[in-house]
């Protein structure tokens, strides 16, 4: 009888044979003791290996100083462009603030307040027409409230050009929308630095 | 792989060096990857950095697994089963202590094989693929590897009383 080579025992514990070869060898192993033995023995060590002790490093042994640096691969193909990306947009929509603000002032009173009176004057029935009839909400509140829009025709009738107040608010954001344009262009130039730098 | 790593290099300071580098040069060679295994490639980066660290001491260190500042997980402890008699499971730590000796005598090549696919449970073309050589070279080495450990386990009266003692176990659990 040709027993089983020790390759094909080690690759039949190791689950590594075909079904067929499976079969023919545990039809082998069936009316063979030698072969049997063989696998008993070799299984036994191979189940001892996979119980060994496990060790842990030691967490101090992990985090070592060294310095986080990201690869220059990473750098090029993923974080510079949206770097890039993000400070051209950001550049943009500051651009289009800034030139909104100065082609078109802020008129007299807010939207908000446009729309409302706008939905007033539309309530049809009684309600529009009616003196005896309950407020609506949104009348007692343009009563409470002085209208802004009564503001900006005061300022207007004093000679203003529109609006007092809110126009050194619109300076002072168009102040702003131009410092943080700077500070863009500047996060552009260092970045463009430290790619000169690189390279 | 710390562990592969570890019964590579047989010290415990370089295997921590290792596997620390071998991670932080899969991050700088991210590019490199082709896809595939991430865990493969790691082991393969792992185990060539060993190889190299073995090369360039020549000489395999005197320090032995015995004497590591570790406080090991014995996988066996958290495997035996609440049945198992206390006598049982000291036979079988004896035999770990034991067949840990004999693995660190093995050759280089047999002990990585016999890791990858025992410890580490890798299929035979995963470990062929990390170690750079075809699956028949694979099977060899495992083949070789368990036949010596055996041999040698019962080379030793000590160790092939425990040895025997647990295949005795082994056919009592089979046959329950």
């Amino acid at each position: 009888m040709q027993h089983l080579d020790p390759e094909t025992i080690s690759s039949y514990i190791d689950g590594e044979l075909s079904t067929e070869e499976i079969a023919q060898v545990e039809t082998h192993l069936a009316s063979c003791q030698q072969c049997q033995q063989e696998r008993r023995e070799l299984l036994a060590v191979s189940r001892m290996i996979r119980e060994v002790p496990v060790y842990q490093p030691r967490i101090s042994a992990l985090v070592k100083d060294r310095p986080a640096k990201l690869p220059a691969g990473v750098v090029a193909r993923f974080i510079r462009p949206l770097a890039v990306a993000a400070i051209v947009i950001l550049a943009a929509v500051t651009g289009l603030v800034v030139i909104s603000e100065i082609i078109d002032p802020e008129p007299g009173g807010t939207d908000d307040e446009r729309s409302s009176s706008q939905s007033v004057a539309d309530v049809p029935g009684p309600a529009a027409s009616d003196d005896e009839a309950p407020m609506t909400t949104l009348q007692e509140a343009q009563q409470d409230a002085p209208a802004s829009g009564q503001l900006a025709v005061a300022t207007e009738e004093a000679g203003d050009n529109g609006n007092g107040a809110p126009s050194i608010a619109r300076e002072i954001r168009i102040a702003l929308y131009v410092a943080l344009g700077a500070i863009i262009a500047g996060a552009a130039v260092w970045l463009n630095v430290q790619r000169t730098r690189r390279a | 792989m710390f562990n592969v790593v570890l019964r590579t290099v047989c010290d415990p300071a370089l295997a921590e060096e290792i596997t620390q580098e071998s991670f932080l040069r899969a991050w700088q060679a991210i590019g490199q990857f082709r896809g595939g295994s991430v865990r493969g490639w790691l082991m393969r980066i792992a185990i060539n950095r060993s190889y190299d660290a073995l090369r360039s001491r020549k000489r395999r260190p005197s320090a032995s697994l015995d004497a590591l500042d570790y406080e090991p997980v014995p996988a066996w402890s958290s495997q035996a089963a609440p049945s198992e008699q206390p006598e049982a499971f000291t036979m079988r730590g004896e035999l770990s202590v034991a067949l840990e000796q004999m693995l660190a005598r093995l050759p280089d090549d047999q002990r990585t094989a016999l890791l990858l696919v025992d410890l580490q449970g890798l299929a035979y073309n995963e470990a062929a693929g990390i170690m750079g050589v075809a699956n028949g070279t694979i099977k060899s080495r495992i083949s070789r590897a368990l036949a010596t450990l055996r041999d040698e386990l019962l080379a030793n009266p000590e160790s092939a009383e425990l040895f025997r003692a647990d295949l005795r176990q082994s056919d009592e659990e089979m046959s329950q």
